[in-house]
C-alpha cells in the first residue's frame, strides 16, 4: 500500500474535519450531510484499513524485527563471516530477500501461517513493553523442515545432493519433517548467539547496502 | 441545529482528527512501538467514528423534550 496514497486520505479526512470543526451546521446541511458522512465514515475507516494493511506489510521486515533490542545479536548473526552459518549464508548470498530475512524463514508455509506469525507478534509486543524478556529466546515450536523444503523442496541441488540420497529413505524423511535439515547434525550453525556475542564488529561481513547500514 | 448535536459533531471531529494525526505520525518510523501509536489512532478514531454516527442514527431521531426548537427570523 503506497504510503502517499494512505497521507492524501489522511490529508483530505484532516481539512475536512478541521472545516466541519468550525462550521458544525454544514453537517446538517444538504451536500455538507454527504461531506461528514465522507470526513467522518467512510474516509477515517478507508485509512484505517489502508494503515493496518502497511503496518502489517511493514511488521515483515527485517528492519522491524530488529529494532526490539532482544534482536539486535539475532541481526549482528545474519553478518558473520562463516558460511557454515545457515543464516547468514541465506542473507549474504542472497538466497533469501534482505529486507524480510526473518519473515521469509520464520513464518508458517501453512495455511494462516501469515496470520499465527502476526498473533505471536502481538505476544512479543507484550512481552516487550509490559512482560519480562527471557534471556534465551526459543522456538515456539521445533523448527519444521517445510519452512526449508518452501524454496529449497524439488530444487536440483537438493534432490541431488549425494548426503541427501544417502540411503532411499533420507530425502523423504526430509520431507515429511521426521529428519529435521537443523538438529540432525547436518545443518546445525544457526545462530549461535553465545558465539556471535563473543565476535567484534570487525569480524562481522561489511558487504551489501543493509550491512554497511547496521 | 441543536446546540447538543453541534456539540457532539465537534468532539467526534476532534477524536477523528487526533486519531489521524496518529495514524499519520505511525507511517514516519518502522517498529513495533509505531504499531502501538497505530492502535492508539485507530481507538481515537473508532471512539469519534462511533460517536457520529450515535448521533445520525439514534440521537439524531430523538426530539428532546427539554429544548426548544430554534426559530429562524425568516
Amino acid at each position: 500500500m503506497s504510503m502517499f496514497l494512505i497521507s492524501g486520505v489522511i490529508a483530505i479526512v484532516i481539512a475536512t474535519l478541521l472545516l466541519l470543526e468550525f462550521k458544525p451546521a454544514l453537517a446538517q446541511e444538504q451536500g455538507g450531510k454527504i461531506l461528514a458522512f465522507a470526513a467522518m465514515f467512510l474516509l477515517p475507516t478507508a485509512a484505517m484499513v489502508m494503515g493496518s494493511a502497511e503496518h502489517l506489510e511493514r511488521s515483515k521486515q527485517t528492519e522491524f524485527c530488529l529494532s526490539c533490542h532482544p534482536m539486535h545479536d539475532y541481526g549482528r548473526s545474519l553478518l558473520v563471516d562463516d558460511k557454515e552459518f545457515v543464516p547468514a549464508n541465506h542473507f549474504q548470498n542472497k538466497r533469501i530477500s534482505r529486507d524480510q530475512a526473518c519473515f521469509t524463514c520464520h513464518t508458517d508455509y501453512t495455511m494462516y501461517g501469515d496470520f499465527s506469525a502476526k498473533i505471536r507478534g502481538v505476544k512479543h509486543l507484550y512481552v516487550q513493553y509490559l512482560g519480562t524478556i527471557p534471556d534465551t529466546l526459543k522456538l515456539y515450536t521445533p523448527y519444521n523442515n517445510r519452512e526449508c523444503l518452501q524454496c529449497h523442496g524439488d530444487a536440483r541441488t537438493f534432490e541431488g545432493n549425494r548426503h541427501h540420497k544417502e540411503t532411499d529413505t533420507t530425502l523423504a524423511a526430509m520431507k515429511d519433517n521426521r529428519l529435521s535439515c537443523l538438529t540432525s547434525g547436518c545443518h546445525d550453525v544457526i545462530h549461535n548467539i553465545r558465539e556471535v556475542r563473543q565476535m567484534k564488529d570487525d569480524e562481522l561481513w561489511k558487504g551489501g547496502v543493509y550491512a554497511k547500514a547496521h | 441545529m441543536q446546540k447538543r448535536t453541534k456539540q457532539r459533531i465537534r468532539i467526534a471531529a476532534f477524536l477523528i482528527t487526533v486519531g489521524m494525526v496518529l495514524e499519520f505520525a505511525s507511517l514516519m518510523w518502522i517498529g513495533p512501538s509505531a504499531f502501538l501509536v497505530f492502535i492508539g489512532g485507530g481507538a481515537f478514531i473508532c471512539v469519534g467514528v462511533g460517536l457520529y454516527l450515535f448521533m445520525l442514527f439514534i440521537a439524531g431521531r430523538k426530539q428532546p423534550h427539554n429544548e426548544a426548537p430554534e426559530i429562524s427570523a425568516s
